[in-house]
């Protein structure tokens, strides 16, 4: 009876929910990005990006921008360079920025963590992301914005 | 036992941190005074022990390299420099230190950056990149240029009541905030800010963001006023990492029914549970569950990294029909 009762126990604990259409990539320092939706995006989607173990005297922006070769700056991006906080398509994360950003920024959180909604488009501009490569991207801000050691993509695709 | 050692090593490196400048160099060099100093001039006495018999040492003073703990420093005042040689007297060695000093690198106003005083071999004795005598002794602070006509004011720091200093390396762990009281002789308020990007500020509530081991440094400053020199005093501090924790909701387990135990830590590391007790509960994941009565004894173990300490502990819960 209680073997019985222990392997009904155990069937209930195999069940399991693991994200559907999700995706997640590792950078060489650490950090880990994830992203809660990349296939059959569609305009106004609300996608759930989480970071861990980044450095946290870094800051950085994430944002959807078009896939561009490992060594240029991801550009263009979808709500451009979001200094100030407005566009809700692109978000900046600092725990030091510069005086302008102070209440601008998102800190991370402890541990070099972020969980952050960014409301996506399939459009950047005049590019269409439901015909080129696009990704969500985080990239060093712009107080080092020439630095490529911390880019990290999760490249997404737009229901056509 | 693990977070036991660990904890020992950081208090350890904490213990050798404060009570010498750096872990290589062979001479003790103490003496100043280091605070409050005449931009125009101030002697600073030192006094050289279990210096090297053979060869000579340069003393100068520089702007401080924080790219790590005992960094050269890429910008020295040659004009004061010191070369205390081995037939010098090393009881007392006299360095003037100056607040702005001219280079091939520009100006340097020790007001604006963080400026030291540095040993290391000299070139005599044929061991200028030698490094094992390299090693900062103090930062240095000046009184405002002003202070020729105005008194300058004081600045002393302190958290939870203990008084920081300018020349002891104070501690900080990761992402563990403090706020530090700040007076000042004038009553005027004084600014907090970071002078590396590894520490933040916020009001009067510092943090560092990072374990390295250059530390951090706050400048801390007034502007003064008509009746007071403005002033900047800089407080050293080394980073060590945090002590991660798991915080659980669940205190006890009914038999058959599953409770959620913690599956992140403060730091947002996954928690791993392994029962001890098979008989008494279950886990699987982060959950568990009672089978009898008894005490369920869990281990916990959550990783660690260069910032915070892992987690080793157990987990007893008392598990009731």
């Amino acid at each position: 009876m209680r073997k019985t009762f222990a392997a009904i126990v155990l069937v209930l604990f195999a069940i399991g929910i693991q994200p559907a259409n999700a995706a997640s990539v590792s950078g060489s320092n650490g950090a880990t990005l994830e992203v809660s939706k990349v296939t059959n995006i569609l305009t106004g989607d609300k996608l759930t990006i989480t970071g861990s173990h980044f450095d946290e005297t870094v800051g950085i922006y994430l944002a959807l921008c078009k896939v561009v070769p490992a060594t240029q700056l991801p550009t263009p991006c979808g709500g451009g360079m979001d200094k100030t906080g407005k566009t809700g398509s692109s978000i900046w994360i600092s725990s030091n920025p510069p005086a302008y950003g102070v209440g601008l920024a998102k800190p991370y959180q402890p541990g070099g963590r972020f969980t952050e909604v960014i409301k996506v488009s399939s459009m950047i501009g005049k590019l269409d992301c439901r015909k080129i490569s696009c990704a969500i991207y985080v990239r060093a801000d712009h107080t080092r914005s020439d630095d490529r050691s911390f880019d990290l993509k999760v490249p997404v695709k737009f229901k056509k | 036992m693990k977070v036991k050692s660990l904890k020992f090593s950081v208090l350890a490196l904490a213990i050798v941190g404060l009570s010498t400048p750096s872990a290589f160099a062979i001479t003790t060099i103490q003496g100043g005074p280091y605070t409050n100093l005449d931009p125009a001039g101030a002697s600073i006495h030192l006094n050289l022990t279990n210096y090297p018999k053979d060869k000579g040492l340069y003393i100068f003073q520089v702007v401080r390299n924080r790219a790590s703990a005992n960094a050269r420093p890429t910008i020295i005042n040659m004009d004061n420099a010191v070369d205390v040689t081995t037939t010098s007297n090393h009881a007392d060695v006299v360095i003037k230190a100056v607040g702005i000093f001219t280079t091939s690198a520009g100006v340097t106003d020790c007001s604006k950056v963080e400026c030291a005083l540095w040993a290391q071999f000299d070139g005599a004795s044929g061991s200028f990149n030698v490094t094992d005598e390299d090693q900062y002794l103090s930062s240095l602070s000046f009184a405002a240029a002003t202070t020729a006509a105005l008194p300058a004011d004081t600045i002393s720091a302190s958290i939870n009541g203990v008084a920081l200093s300018s020349s002891a390396l104070g501690t900080l762990a990761y992402r563990t905030p403090v706020t530090v009281s700040v007076t000042t002789g004038s009553g005027l308020a004084a600014t907090i800010v970071s002078s590396t990007p590894d520490c933040s500020v916020k009001g009067n509530v510092i943090e560092a963001l990072k374990v390295v081991t250059a530390g951090c440094d706050f400048a801390i400053s007034t502007s003064g006023n008509s009746t007071t020199a403005g002033k900047m005093t800089h407080f050293p501090f080394m980073v060590t990492q945090a002590v991660q924790t798991v915080t659980q909701k669940v205190t006890k387990l009914k038999i058959g029914k599953i409770e959620n135990l913690a599956a992140k830590s403060n730091f947002g590391e996954g928690v791993a549970y392994k029962s001890l007790t098979r008989s008494i509960c279950t886990v699987k994941g982060t959950t568990v569950v009672g089978l009898k009565a008894g005490d369920c004894s869990l281990t916990v173990n959550v990783v660690g990294t260069t910032n915070y300490l892992a987690v080793a502990s157990n987990l007893t819960l008392p598990v009731s029909k």
